[in-house]
C-alpha cells in the first residue's frame, strides 16, 4: 500500500471521528461501508507479512488485535452501533494506520 | 444498622437540592419495577463499560477500548465556549461519563440539564454513582421521561438566555439518536424552537428599540380619546361569526366571496389586507395595525381612515395620525400607559398577541366572546411561492425562491414551504386554539383555501363557510357607534395635567444617572489606586449605585429610556459573561461599563425631556 493511499485512509478516518464525536453525525457506519475496500486493503497488507521487521511476538499480538478490530466492525454493522464503530476504527485501526503515516 | 446504599444516599442528595424529587423518584421506581415488560436492558461488560439492549440490538454507550476518550475529545472541542453561567444540555445520561467530566470542569454557576429518555438508565446511574460530589459542582437538573418530564421545555426556556446562547453547549450522548430516535428528534426540535423564539424576540426588540418609545409618547394623545378592545364585547353580538382576513397569497382566490359576508359577520382585516379588500369593494368592520414600523403607504387607501382601528399604543405614529376613526387599544407592558388608566381608576384589559397582527386579531375575536371564527388569507406559508396577496406590497406579487424554506403540513397539500416567523405563528395558533377550545365551544374554520395547516380547525372553502354560518343580518357599524371613549372629559383633563409633568420625571432620571456616574468614577479610582483591596469602599459604592438605580427605576417614564437603550443593554449584558483575570481588572471593567451605560441613560433621559416638551405636551 503506498503512502498516498495510507494518507488518504488516515484523513478519511480522522474526518469520520470528528463528524461523529464533535458534530454528532450518525453516519460513520455508512462511511465505513463506503471505504471498506480501502480498509480491507490496509488490513490485508498489514497481515500478509511482517514487512517492517517488528518483533515477532509483538507482531502476532498486533495481528490478533487487528482481527479483533475487524470483528468489532462487523458487530457494529450488525448492531447498528455507531459508538463501537467509532471505537474500533477511530481508537483501534487509526493507531495502526498512524504507524505508517 | 445496615449501610446506606448509593441509591438511598442519592435520594437524600436530591431531597437537599430539589425537595420532593426523592419521593418522585422512589414512587416512580416502585411503579416502574412492578411493570413486567421492559423495553430496555442494561449490560455491563465490565464495571464501567455499558451496553444497552433495545429493539434486539446491543449498542455501547461511550465505547469499548477507550470509553473516556470521546468525553475528553468532546471537552477539548467545546471548552473555549464555556463561560460563567453556561448552560450545558445533554440528551441522555448514558453511563454518566459526560456529566461527571463536565461537572468537574465548569464554573459553579453553570447549569447542566440532562434529559434522559429511559428511567432504567437513570435508575441504574443513581444506584451506582454517588452524586454528592458532582451536585456541588454546578446546578444539575435531571429530567426523566415519564417521571418528571411534563412541560420540560418550560425548564429549558427558563435556563436559556439569548445573550448567553453562544456560550451554551448541547450534546446528544453517542448512540442515543439510534436508541431513542423519536425522543431525540423531539428534544432537538424543542431546543431549536426555544432558540428561534429567543432570537426572534431579541431581533424584534432591536428592530423596534428606536421607535417604540417614540411611538408610545406620540400616541398618548390618541389613547386619551380612544377606546378599549374589551368594550367591543359590550356591543358586538356573540351569535355571529368573526372573519379574520389576512393578506396571504390565497386571498386572491376568494376575496370576492367576502362581499356576501358583509353585515353577516364581524369582519376584521389584518393591516395589509385592507388595501385589496377596499379595492374589491369590501368594507371590513375593523382593521388591525400593531406594527411599530408599518409604512403608512401599505394601508393608505381611500375609505380606510374612518374604519374602526384595532391598534397598539406602540404602533407607527404615522398610521394613527392619518386614521380619523375610532381607535381601539389594549393593555401592554408599557408602565406609563397603564398608569394613565390606573390613576383614573379605569381598567385596561390585555390581549393575547401571539407575535403578529393576525394572531392578535384572532384573540380579539375570541376575547369578545365570538364562538365561530373564520380564517381567510391566513396562509402562513409561501403558497405558489408568494408571501402575500396581490395588491398588498405590489399590485402583482412576484414569486420568491422557496428552496431554502422549511416545509410544514398543508391544508390541501402534504407539505408547503414556510418561513420561521410564519412557523412560530402556526405554533401559536395550534397552542392557542387548543386552549380556547378547552375553555368553551369554539369553532375555527380555516377558509384560506391553501397554505399551512392549523390544528383544530375545520378546512372549508369560504363559500361553504359563509353559506353555513353567515346567516343573521347585523349592522356592525351601528353597534360600534354606541360606544363612548374610555376617558371621560374629566379623566382626560386630569391625565393631560399628569402627562405635562413628564419632563420633570425625565429630569429626575437624568439627575439620578449623574449620581450613579460619580459612584462609578469613584470605583474606577479605587481599582486604579488600591488594587481592588478597599472592600468597605466598594461596598459603599455598590450600595449607593443600587439606591440611585432604584430611584430611577421607580419612575414610570424610566421604561422609555430602557427601551431606547436595548442595543447598549444587549452589548453590555453579553460582556457580563466574560470574566477578567484579576479583581483589579474586574473592577476597572465594571466601572468602565457602568460609566458607559449610565452616561447613555442620562443623555437619553435629557433627550426625551426635550422631545416631550416640543412633540408631546405641546400637541396634546
Amino acid at each position: 500500500m503506498d503512502e498516498k493511499a495510507l494518507l488518504e485512509l488516515k484523513q478519511y478516518v480522522v474526518q469520520m471521528n470528528i463528524d461523529h464525536l464533535l458534530f454528532g453525525k450518525n453516519n460513520n457506519i455508512e462511511k465505513v461501508k463506503e471505504y471498506l475496500p480501502r480498509i480491507q486493503e490496509f488490513v490485508e497488507w498489514f497481515l500478509q507479512e511482517n514487512i517492517w521487521g517488528i518483533e515477532n511476538n509483538l507482531y502476532k499480538e498486533m495481528q490478533q488485535d487487528i482481527i479483533n478490530i475487524l470483528k468489532d466492525c462487523v458487530t457494529a454493522l450488525k448492531e447498528d452501533d455507531h459508538v463501537l464503530m467509532q471505537d474500533a476504527i477511530g481508537y483501534g485501526l487509526l493507531g495502526y494506520i498512524e504507524l505508517f503515516v | 444498622m445496615a449501610e446506606q446504599t448509593v441509591y438511598q444516599k442519592n435520594l437524600e442528595t436530591f431531597a437537599k437540592y430539589y425537595p420532593g424529587m426523592e419521593k418522585q423518584i422512589e414512587e416512580y421506581r416502585v411503579k416502574y419495577e412492578s411493570e413486567k415488560e421492559k423495553d430496555i436492558e442494561l449490560i455491563y461488560e465490565t464495571k464501567d463499560i455499558l451496553k444497552i439492549k433495545k429493539d434486539n440490538k446491543i449498542r455501547y454507550v461511550t465505547g469499548k477500548r477507550e470509553p473516556d476518550r470521546p468525553v475528553t475529545e468532546w471537552y477539548e472541542y467545546i471548552k473555549e465556549k464555556l463561560r460563567k453561567q453556561s448552560v450545558i444540555t445533554f440528551f441522555g445520561l448514558g453511563d454518566g461519563r459526560y456529566l461527571q467530566f463536565i461537572a468537574d470542569k465548569v464554573d459553579k454557576s453553570a447549569k447542566i440539564f440532562i434529559y434522559e429518555p429511559s428511567f432504567e438508565i437513570f435508575l441504574s446511574y443513581i444506584q451506582r454513582i454517588d452524586l454528592t460530589h458532582i451536585m456541588k459542582k454546578a446546578i444539575i437538573i435531571f429530567v426523566v421521561k415519564g417521571m418528571n418530564d411534563l412541560q420540560y421545555e418550560k425548564i429549558l426556556q427558563s435556563l436559556l438566555v439569548y445573550e448567553r446562547l453562544s456560550s451554551n453547549v448541547s450534546h446528544v450522548i453517542p448512540n442515543y439518536k439510534s436508541l431513542f430516535p423519536e425522543e431525540c428528534a423531539d428534544f432537538l426540535k424543542k431546543m431549536k424552537d426555544i432558540e428561534i423564539k429567543l432570537a426572534m424576540r431579541h431581533n424584534t426588540n432591536l428592530l423596534f428599540s428606536d421607535v417604540i418609545s417614540k411611538n408610545v409618547l406620540l400616541n398618548i394623545k390618541y389613547l386619551l380619546q380612544g377606546y378599549k378592545t374589551s368594550q367591543l364585547a359590550e356591543v358586538i353580538p356573540r351569535d355571529i361569526p368573526a372573519i379574520i382576513v389576512a393578506a396571504g397569497p390565497s386571498l386572491n382566490k376568494n376575496i370576492q366571496e367576502l362581499k356576501r359576508a358583509q353585515n353577516k359577520a364581524f369582519i376584521i382585516a389584518v393591516d395589509t389586507a385592507i388595501k385589496p379588500l377596499l379595492k374589491a369593494g369590501i368594507v371590513p368592520d375593523m382593521y388591525a395595525v400593531i406594527d411599530g414600523l408599518k409604512p403608512v403607504e401599505l394601508i393608505q387607501v381611500e375609505g380606510a381612515e374612518t374604519i374602526p382601528l384595532m391598534t397598539s399604543v406602540a404602533s407607527a405614529n404615522e398610521v394613527l395620525e392619518q386614521h380619523k376613526g375610532k381607535k381601539f387599544f389594549y393593555a401592554e407592558e408599557y408602565r406609563y400607559v397603564n398608569q394613565l388608566f390606573s390613576m383614573n381608576d379605569l381598567s385596561f384589559e390585555p390581549l393575547a398577541r401571539g407575535g403578529s397582527v393576525a394572531t392578535s386579531a384572532f384573540s380579539l375575536a375570541y376575547m369578545i366572546g365570538i364562538n365561530i371564527i373564520i380564517l381567510v388569507g391566513q396562509d402562513l406559508a409561501l403558497t405558489n411561492n408568494r408571501t402575500h396577496a396581490d395588491g398588498t406590497f405590489k399590485d402583482k406579487m412576484e414569486e420568491t425562491d422557496t428552496s431554502n424554506c422549511i416545509m410544514v403540513e398543508g391544508n390541501y397539500e402534504d407539505k408547503v414551504p414556510t418561513r420561521l416567523d410564519f412557523k412560530s405563528f402556526i405554533d401559536w395558533f395550534n397552542y392557542y386554539i387548543e386552549g380556547c377550545q378547552k375553555r368553551r365551544d369554539l369553532r375555527v374554520i380555516n377558509a384560506t383555501e391553501g397554505g399551512a395547516k392549523i390544528q383544530n380547525t375545520e378546512i372549508k372553502s369560504l363559500k361553504e363557510a359563509i353559506d353555513e354560518v353567515c346567516i343573521k343580518e347585523i349592522n356592525i357599524s351601528e353597534c360600534i357607534e354606541k360606544l363612548s371613549p374610555v376617558f371621560t372629559d374629566e379623566c382626560q383633563e386630569r391625565t393631560r395635567a399628569y402627562v405635562k409633568t413628564m419632563p420633570e420625571q425625565f429630569d429626575m432620571i437624568a439627575v439620578a444617572a449623574g449620581k450613579i456616574e460619580k459612584e462609578y468614577q469613584k470605583l474606577k479610582r479605587i481599582a486604579e489606586n488600591s488594587k481592588g483591596k478597599s472592600q468597605s469602599g466598594i461596598e459603599k459604592i455598590v450600595k449607593n449605585v443600587d439606591k440611585h438605580k432604584k430611584e430611577m427605576e421607580k419612575s414610570p417614564v424610566y421604561q422609555f429610556v430602557n427601551m431606547a437603550l436595548v442595543n447598549a443593554d444587549y452589548m453590555l449584558k453579553k460582556e457580563e459573561y466574560y470574566e477578567e483575570d484579576t479583581i483589579k481588572d474586574e473592577l476597572t471593567e465594571i466601572a468602565r461599563k457602568g460609566i458607559l451605560y449610565i452616561k447613555l441613560v442620562r443623555e437619553c433621559a435629557e433627550m426625551f425631556r426635550d422631545y416631550c416638551i416640543t412633540e408631546v405636551i405641546n400637541k396634546l
